[in-house]
């Protein structure tokens, strides 16, 4: 081994056939989430340092997080934290970033990063199956107007 | 775009599969990281390495970032995931579907 990587970090990477508008509204407006994210709402004002909460479908406080970064529409990053999970609540935060890049006329580069993840083992476990179905979700809102069929719940 | 074709036929190899479990284990491995790993049980060269990850990069199956001196690699499960939503999920619930009609029928007579 030439250097032991200690760090905890997963890369979520996908093309979308959308402007970055486009994928830029469903990342960061309800009426999208609601359609991808376990029908969860997005509440922020997306300013450096605002919360950033997100509310099951019931009503549930799922995440009361913090814009660390946001530059519509082309990132947005924020602190994590896994409120809904008795297991993961206590770990320190991690980070989520959000990188919409234009590729062609009508096609983006759509990088989601969950980094920070070295003290918070059982975040890291529990999310990511997760994004990868959240993020397929997201592109068929945006290419579609459709949530995917099928629900792993 | 990377399409569909790029990726199953990058994931129609045993090495390049192997190369996907050795980051879902540990993400972020260098290219010499991969290598030892690889070339422990294979007579394969460090080139033979180079030659999979770039196939795998290629079909967006692992995405790259420099660090320094190095280039580390991510796993990335998109492709499978499309591949899994796309392919594998309409067969597999059609297979259930039919099943619980077998059984709601043996039940009933």
């Amino acid at each position: 081994m030439t250097e032991a990587v200690t760090e905890s970090r997963l890369v979520f990477q996908i093309y979308i056939r959308a402007t970055a508008e486009q994928v830029w509204q469903a990342i960061t407006e309800t009426e999208f989430r609601r359609q991808y994210f376990f029908g969860s709402t997005i509440e922020s004002d997306l300013k450096p340092g605002s919360s950033l909460r997100s509310m099951s479908p019931e009503g549930e406080l799922w995440s009361d997080d913090t814009v660390l970064e946001c530059e519509p529409p082309h990132l947005l990053s924020h602190t994590w934290r896994s409120l809904w999970d008795p297991q993961a609540v206590d770990e320190p935060p991690s980070r989520v970033t959000w990188r919409v890049e234009p590729q062609e006329a009508t096609v983006c580069k759509l990088t989601v990063t969950h980094d920070q993840l070295e003290a918070s083992p059982v975040t890291a476990r529990g999310v990511s199956g997760g994004w990868a179905f959240i993020i397929s979700g997201l592109k068929s809102v945006v290419e579609t107007g459709e949530p995917l069929a099928t629900v792993p719940r | 775009m990377i399409d569909d074709d790029a990726a199953f036929k990058a994931l129609a190899d045993s090495t390049r599969r192997r190369i996907l479990d050795l980051l879902h284990e540990r993400n972020g491995q260098s290219l010499s990281d991969i290598e030892v790993q690889i070339t422990r049980h294979s007579q394969m060269t460090r080139f033979g390495v180079m030659k999979h990850v770039k196939v795998l990069a290629e079909a967006g199956l692992i995405t790259t970032e420099r660090r320094g001196r190095n280039t580390v690699h991510y796993l990335n499960p998109m492709p499978i995931r499309l591949i899994h939503d796309r392919w594998i999920a309409k067969y597999t619930e059609a297979h259930v579907a039919a099943l619980s009609d077998l059984k709601n029928r043996l039940e009933s007579s």
